[in-house]
């Protein structure tokens, strides 16, 4: 009685105790300590915001992109970055109103562009189908009948209206009375008609009549449609304008928003690091292991030939890997083809090393014990073996997705790698090849800033996760 | 030192060979080149024979590796649809007759493994193909390329070691002052940015402020017109670009191994020995820890002159230097059997022999390696 009394003189439980004295039974989950110890990584936890940032804009390329992937727009080809203009005067007033000026082509050899003149008017038709080329007429001409006249021939051409329809009379009476009214900067919303798509019955064809030569930017707004996740089709662009003329990186040489192809090319750039671990780490895995652990003849071959693509330049493997397939593979082909290749050159390191590790394992008495309960040989290997591996598997793997980007960049830059109409960061790079487009238009190099922020951020995650897991090791 | 005179008699031979090699058509650096590399090999008897084993071995495990990158490049081709002779196939002008009397004498009409087998005979007696696409011997071309990309890979090396050995050590004996991290956030970022990505940015801020200096290629077009000391700094001009752009993620590489090399020697014992002897802090730094801190930065040499001939394929096709890689990517791409496999050779061959260099030098540098 009096010995319970001392351990437990205020009616404190054992585990409480036990907990403030921190000598819990419990313990931490490895994860926890791993969490913990993450934590305190300044650095790392910058690289895991980032690549979170990344790897959300990828995820969510459609909706963050205020065109699509393919969208293009001929007579925009090197459009510079549009600078936004925050302050609206309306009446002498300054309204905090967001837009960007209209530009159009003023010097086709050299792609030079100016902002349309204010009188200019403009006919938008969105296309309620996804993948369909819209109607962007724009009229600077100075009398106003020929801006309608030019405005009226652009429509009646698209939708093959006849000279007397009764919509071609409507559309006069409303660019008259857009351009009688007294405002500088007026969009309507004009209703050509209705159209029956699948098995949606009425589909309005809508035109936005834009009178002046701004572009108002807003959140959530309707722009070009688009399918999400290949679920549904919606219009709604998170950030943009209406009536488009907003490149927020300018465009390339074929009149594409370079922003939303940095967005859609972001889903094959970092996916491909992922998938490519996913695969060079089971194979290294496996064959390390069975190199190992079975040894002599079949140790001997599976390590000459590791050696063998080890002593490949790892970037000439891959041309030449690349070039022994057939080249006009469709996207989703070439994509596989990528990571297969990018995999089968780095699997060789990882399986030596691991080997290394197997083999000072199996000798190991809880080896034994599972022999000894007749388990198959490649439950011993997966479940006992390798799982004693997992520290250096998971800090290795993170730290060798930056190759797998860096590969997938090589390749399509030089043309070898994910081509038209598919965006990937190098494949947007390979633009540059030409000098003379890097002077004149230096906003084609804003994916390489990607490709450096997205493996600097793994760099850092990988530094991060190196003292989580492994605190002791040698930092490099 | 036994037979001493027969040692000083192989330098007469030395002058012997090179004058040798030199009336018979030689280049002159070429000739002293291999003579010397191959005499000292032949010296190695006297200085170190257990040396000479060791290289004599790693040379004979050359053998089966380059056989096997011969039998994988001709695979590889074999994989591909088509061959070299497929556009001339689309020319209607070219009759299908003459079609087979080329890939015949190009040796395609036969099965892979024949292929193989009289390629690796014809090597043995030095005939490496003839190449299609440049209409050159394979051998000539590709060896005037290798020295190309090694010209470059030398000099970005010698730049990365000038800079990072210092950088390391400032990082270490300054560990986490503002030197160091500063040093240390170049060093990451250095090794973050692609170096392709680096070679346009130069580009673009040299071509932005002038053309100061040539961007692309390895000559001027006026080059036939220059004396031979217009020549050297028209190279070096344009050698200035690559090798700098090659040698940023050399360098931030072995800053960080160099910091961290030193912060563990720093830690050591023997170190604190030094420093309660009283010797001077410099003396221990320089004397003691540095040279201790350089041996592992030497095995790194080896890996690193694989990823830095990858480096070089990319910034070679960037920058237009007529190099190895920009070499293998056209010939693949124009599928020059001959020419993929002659360059895979000399890749792999570079990539084996810098192994072997960086062991070599180990051993020259840390007594306590036994080469074995």
């Amino acid at each position: 009685m009096r010995e319970k009394a001392l351990k437990n003189p205020k009616g404190i439980t054992e585990e409480k105790l036990e907990l403030a004295e921190g000598i819990s039974e419990r313990g931490e989950s490895l994860t926890r300590i791993f969490y913990r110890r993450f934590k305190k990584h300044t650095l790392g936890k910058i690289g895991a915001i980032v690549l979170f940032i990344l790897y959300f804009i990828a995820i969510f390329a459609d909706f963050l992109s205020p065109f699509s992937m393919t969208w293009t727009d001929k007579r925009k080809s090197f459009h510079p970055p549009t600078p936004i203009h925050f302050f609206y005067s309306k009446n002498g007033r300054k309204i905090f109103k967001p837009f960007v000026y209209e530009m159009k082509i003023k010097n086709i050899a050299f792609k030079k562009y100016a902002v349309v003149p204010e009188y200019t008017l403009r006919a938008i038709s969105i296309e309620p189908l996804p993948e369909v080329n819209e109607l962007r007429s724009v009229a600077t001409d100075s009398s106003a009948t020929a801006r309608k006249r030019r405005i009226m021939r652009d429509v009646s051409r698209k939708y093959s209206l006849s000279p007397g329809s009764p919509v071609l009379k409507r559309l006069s009476e409303t660019i008259d009375k857009l351009e009688a009214s007294p405002e500088k900067d007026k969009t309507v919303v004009f209703r050509v008609g209705e159209k029956k798509i699948g098995n949606r019955e009425h589909v309005p064809l809508e035109l936005l009549l834009v009178k002046g030569n701004k572009n108002f930017l807003g959140f959530f707004f309707k722009g070009i449609p688009y399918k999400f996740w290949n679920l549904f089709q919606t219009r709604i662009h998170f950030f943009g304008s209406p009536t488009g003329g907003y490149f927020m990186s300018g465009t390339d040489q074929m009149g594409r928003d370079v922003l939303s192809r940095l967005f859609h090319g972001s889903r094959i750039s970092l996916s491909i690091g992922l998938l490519g671990i996913l695969i060079s780490f089971t194979l290294g895995l496996l064959i390390g292991g069975i190199a190992g652990y079975f040894g002599g003849v079949v140790d001997v071959f599976l390590m000459r030939f590791s050696e063998i693509i080890m002593s490949f330049p790892a970037i000439y493997l891959l041309f030449a890997l690349r070039a022994s397939f057939p080249p006009n593979l469709n996207s989703i082909q070439v994509y596989l083809l990528i990571v297969v290749i990018l995999s089968f050159v780095g699997w060789a390191g990882l399986a030596r090393i691991i080997r290394g590790m197997v083999l000072s394992l199996k000798n190991e008495e809880f080896v034994l014990a599972a022999k000894a309960m007749g388990l198959s040989h490649l439950k011993i290997i997966v479940r006992h073996i390798l799982a004693n591996t997992v520290s250096y598997v998971i800090i290795q793997a993170t730290i060798s997705i930056p190759r797998y980007i860096l590969g997938e960049s090589a390749l399509s830059l030089l043309g070898l790698g994910i081509t038209d109409p598919q965006s990937s960061w190098g494949l947007m790079l390979s633009v540059a090849r030409n000098t003379r487009i890097i002077k004149d238009f230096p906003w084609i190099l804003i994916p390489g800033f990607f490709i450096f922020f997205a493996i600097m951020a793994w760099n850092f995650f990988g530094d991060g996760i190196r003292d989580a897991v492994d605190p002791h090791s040698r930092h490099q | 030192m036994k037979n001493k005179k027969l040692y000083f008699a192989t330098f007469i031979l030395d002058i012997l060979l090179i004058l040798l090699l030199t009336v018979s058509g030689w280049n002159v650096f070429a000739s002293i080149f291999l003579v010397e590399i191959l005499m000292w090999l032949v010296r190695l008897i006297w200085i170190s024979p257990p040396l000479l084993l060791f290289i004599l071995r790693r040379l004979g495990h050359m053998i089966p590796i380059i056989l096997s990158v011969v039998a994988i490049g001709f695979f590889l081709i074999q994989l591909a649809p088509g061959d070299i002779f497929s556009m001339m196939a689309m020319n209607p002008d070219i009759k299908q007759e003459t079609l087979e009397r080329f890939r015949r004498a190009f040796g395609l009409d036969k099965p892979w493994y024949v292929q193989f087998f009289k390629y690796i005979w014809n090597a043995l007696h030095g005939d490496f193909g003839y190449s299609e696409l440049f209409k050159a011997p394979v051998f000539t071309l590709v060896s005037q390329r290798a020295m190309n990309t090694l010209l470059l890979a030398i000099l970005s090396f010698i730049l990365a070691w000038g800079f990072s050995i210092p950088a390391g050590i400032i990082c270490a004996t300054n560990q986490y002052k503002w030197k160091d991290q500063l040093l240390s956030f170049f060093a990451f970022a250095g090794m973050s940015l692609p170096n392709f990505f680096l070679a346009f940015l130069v580009i673009y801020f040299v071509s932005v402020t002038g053309n100061w200096l040539p961007i692309g290629g390895m000559y001027s077009i006026n080059i036939d017109e220059m004396n031979a000391i217009g020549r050297f700094f028209d190279l070096v001009k344009h050698l200035i670009i690559p090798v700098s752009v090659l040698a940023v993620a050399v360098t931030a590489q072995l800053t960080r191994i160099m910091r961290a090399n030193m912060l563990e020697i720093l830690g050591q014992q023997y170190v604190t020995t030094a420093r309660s002897k009283g010797l001077h802090e410099r003396v221990v730094v320089y004397r003691h820890a540095l040279r201790n801190a350089i041996n592992p930065m030497i095995t790194i040499f080896g890996f690193q002159l694989g990823s830095l001939l990858g480096g070089a394929a990319l910034v070679e096709t960037v920058l237009a230097w007529p190099g190895l890689g920009k070499l293998i990517l056209a010939a693949l791409l124009a599928q020059d059997l001959y020419l993929v496999v002659g360059s895979l050779i000399y890749g792999v061959a570079f990539l084996v022999i810098g192994n072997l260099v960086a062991d070599i030098l180990l051993a020259i540098v840390d007594p306590r390696v036994r080469l074995s």
